[in-house]
Formats: C-alpha cells, sequence, structure tokens
C-alpha cells in the first residue's frame, strides 16, 4: 500500500477500523439476522403458535402512589416483576388499574383489582425466536407514542448499546473511507463501487417520491 | 493460496463501499427510532384534494384500491384497505419513503378526497428501516419498489455477513493487531452475551 499524506491518520483509521469492527461484531451479527427474521415469515422461526400462556392470582397491598406509573412500579415490586411499563391504564369503576409489563421473551398484563386487593397476572412467554425478534425492537420508546418513557435500566442499557452500535456504524464507514483513500491504486474502482452504493440507496430514498 | 489475501482484501473493500451508505442509512434511522423521532411539521397542513372517481365493484380488496389510486395519481405502498360497508366509504393509507398519502373514498357519491403529508428525509430514513417489517405480511410489498427494496435489504445483510467474515479473515492474517484484536472481540461479545441475559433472566 502506497504511504497516505499523513500516515498517523491512515494508522490510527486502520485500527480504529479493526478494533470496532470486533468489538461490534457479535452486536451486527445480532442485529442483521434479526432484521433479516423480521422481514421474512419463515416457519422455522415461528414463537407466536408455540407461545406459553400463564394465569395466577395474588393478593396485594393497595399501593400509596398518586401516579400511574409509580402505583404500578409499586405493583411490580410486589408481584415480582421486572421489565418494561409499556402503559397503565384505569377502568371504570376506578378501583380497576391494569398494566402491561414487556421484555423480549415476556409479556405480562397485570389486572388490579383495589377494592379486593388482588391482581390477576396474566403471562405469555415465547420461545428464542421470538426473544431474538423482540430484541431488535426493544427501545422501551414507540414513535407514535410521544409520552411513553424507558423506565426500566435495562431498556436503557440496551436503547444505548443500540446507539453505541449505530456510532460504531458510522465510524467504520468514515475509517474504510479513509482506508480507502489511502489506496491510491484502487481509487477509480473504489469511487464506483461506493458511487453505485450511493446511487442506488439515493434512488431508494430520494428518488421514489419522484416516480 | 498467496493470492487469497489480496481477493480478500479487495472484497471487502469493494463490498464496505457499496454497503457504506446503506450502512449509514441503517445506523441513521436506528438512533432516529431509538429517540422518537417526529418530524417538525413546516407546512401549515397536509395538502388535501377532492376529486370525482369511477368506482368499479369488488370494494375492500388490493386490486380494486390500485385501480382507484391509479385514477388519483397515487403511487406507494397501500398500508392496508379499510372498507366501511355500511358507511359506504373506502380508507386507504399509502406510504412510499418521505410520504404519507391517505385517501378516503366516499362510494356513494363517488368521490375521493386525497391528504399527502410529507415526512422528510428523516421520515423517509425510518421508513426504509421498518420495511418490509412483520406486519401485514399478506398484502406487504404491493408496490414494485418495495419489492426491490426488500431484495435491496435482504442483499446488504447478506452482504454485512460477508463483509464481516472477510474482516474476520483479514484480522485472523494480521499479526500485530492479535492482542487488542482478541481483547475487543471477546469484550464486545461478553456485553452482548451479559446483556441479554440480564434483560431475559432478571
Amino acid at each position: 500500500m502506497p504511504p497516505s499524506r499523513n500516515p498517523s491518520v491512515k494508522t490510527w483509521s486502520e485500527k480504529l477500523h479493526i478494533y470496532l469492527g470486533l468489538y461490534f461484531l457479535v452486536f451486527l451479527w445480532l442485529f442483521a439476522a434479526s432484521g433479516l427474521l423480521l422481514n421474512h415469515a419463515w416457519r422455522f422461526a415461528e414463537f407466536w403458535p408455540q407461545r406459553q400462556q400463564s394465569t395466577r392470582e395474588q393478593r396485594i397491598s393497595i399501593p400509596d402512589a398518586t401516579t400511574d406509573s409509580a402505583r404500578a412500579a409499586d405493583l411490580m415490586r410486589q408481584l415480582g416483576l421486572a421489565g418494561e411499563l409499556e402503559w397503565t391504564t384505569v377502568r371504570q369503576p376506578p378501583e380497576r388499574f391494569e398494566f402491561r409489563v414487556a421484555r423480549p421473551g415476556r409479556t405480562i398484563d397485570v389486572k388490579a383489582d383495589l377494592s379486593r386487593a388482588t391482581a390477576t397476572v396474566q403471562e405469555i412467554r415465547v420461545n428464542g425466536w421470538g426473544v431474538f425478534r423482540t430484541l431488535h425492537t426493544f427501545t422501551g420508546v414507540r414513535i407514535n407514542a410521544p409520552t411513553s418513557e424507558r423506565d426500566w435500566i435495562l431498556t436503557k442499557l440496551w436503547s444505548f448499546s443500540m446507539d453505541a452500535v449505530a456510532a460504531g456504524m458510522v465510524l467504520l464507514v468514515i475509517t474504510s473511507l479513509v482506508l480507502a483513500y489511502g489506496r491510491r491504486e484502487k481509487w477509480i474502482s473504489s469511487a464506483i463501487a461506493l458511487v453505485s452504493g450511493i446511487l442506488l440507496c439515493g434512488f431508494f430514498v430520494f428518488g421514489l417520491r419522484w416516480l | 493460496m498467496k493470492r487469497l489475501p489480496v481477493w480478500t482484501r479487495d472484497l471487502h473493500l469493494y463490498l464496505g463501499l457499496v454497503l457504506s451508505p446503506f450502512i449509514l442509512l441503517f445506523a441513521i434511522s436506528t438512533v432516529l427510532l431509538n429517540h422518537r423521532w417526529q418530524r417538525t411539521p413546516t407546512l401549515p397542513a397536509a395538502a388535501k384534494q377532492t376529486t370525482s372517481i369511477d368506482v368499479a365493484d369488488g370494494a375492500g380488496t388490493l386490486a380494486h384500491a390500485r385501480q382507484l389510486l391509479d385514477q388519483l395519481h397515487v403511487t406507494g405502498e397501500i398500508d392496508y384497505v379499510r372498507h366501511n360497508a355500511k358507511a359506504e366509504r373506502l380508507l386507504i393509507p399509502v406510504s412510499q419513503p418521505g410520504l404519507t398519502t391517505r385517501v378516503e373514498v366516499d362510494l356513494r357519491a363517488r368521490t375521493a378526497t386525497v391528504e399527502r403529508e410529507a415526512q422528510g428525509l428523516g421520515g423517509a430514513l425510518i421508513y426504509l428501516h421498518r420495511m418490509p417489517g412483520p406486519h401485514n405480511v399478506a398484502i406487504r410489498g404491493n408496490w414494485i419498489y418495495l419489492r426491490w427494496w426488500s431484495v435491496v435489504t435482504d442483499s446488504v445483510v447478506y452482504g454485512v455477513l460477508l463483509l464481516t467474515a472477510s474482516g474476520l479473515y483479514l484480522w485472523g492474517i494480521l499479526k500485530a493487531e492479535r492482542g487488542i484484536g482478541w481483547l475487543m472481540l471477546v469484550a464486545g461479545t461478553a456485553t452482548v452475551g451479559a446483556m441479554i441475559t440480564a434483560i431475559c433472566a432478571s
């Protein structure tokens, strides 16, 4: 390889490219493979028909908290549940309080009857394929639910790791461009490859709305 | 055999360059999705327009909806078709990267209201990230360009897998980066493993 104009930039780009690539390798495999699963209804990866459901009733003490999320957190602690609080709702009469806790592989609906101090816990468990798929989309927020917030520490960590993978991919692309620039004998073929990618991607991002 | 590292290096270079815009697309849209990005409205209201149309039999089917959309010059992926037989109305939401169109048809009056809303670049990236996706599988890909996109996304995934395989091979023959390389690989694997275990087992 011919020496680049600034060898330290090239050397550091190469090191960063290798280290980031290796650190995020399994993350990348996970998100790539789960993305593929989400786009194809492959039978071998079915999880919903094989789900397991269970229901139990448990006595609870009435939570003192005033907000719905605090009440749900109190009941989750009493019922020994962990996960991301998806939603809460107060049914009529107001003594009925319901919420959903979710995490990859498990969805738990809690229906609390505060007048009787009991809660019905309905749990749905899915197999490993279900877990794998949900990890791809497990952000704790939904684009059409502006008030939802991440409340589980592990959701926050997982969501942070998604951002980290995204930032890592951007850095990998930047360092790959620096490294490609350093290979002068490949400039023309590299430019053809890059421009082909840009044109194809640009067609879908910008071009389709003009068709 | 001596040429294998050279070929692999070239493959890694060219494949990486072709895929890099797609990798950026998925990386940026991941951050937008993860932080619930919403388009700031720049227009006072979505553009709305009512016109007369010819309505054939078979309301509620995809083919019927496409025939109505052709009359209205609306293109894109039909999200779903909702037929309210009692009210004699049809709702057809149509999407394409960066633009959503809502078509409401009054079958009795034979008129259609078309409401277009631009979603901007962020909306386009999010749409492409989520498509084709696991929902409405039976009708997904009813727009040819979304079928093409589906092929492209699959190719990007297989390309990324090939890219990582070639990257691993190139790292394997590069003796200078073995130590820290192993450390990074083990650290990354342990991070993923520990997080998944904690999420699923806690």
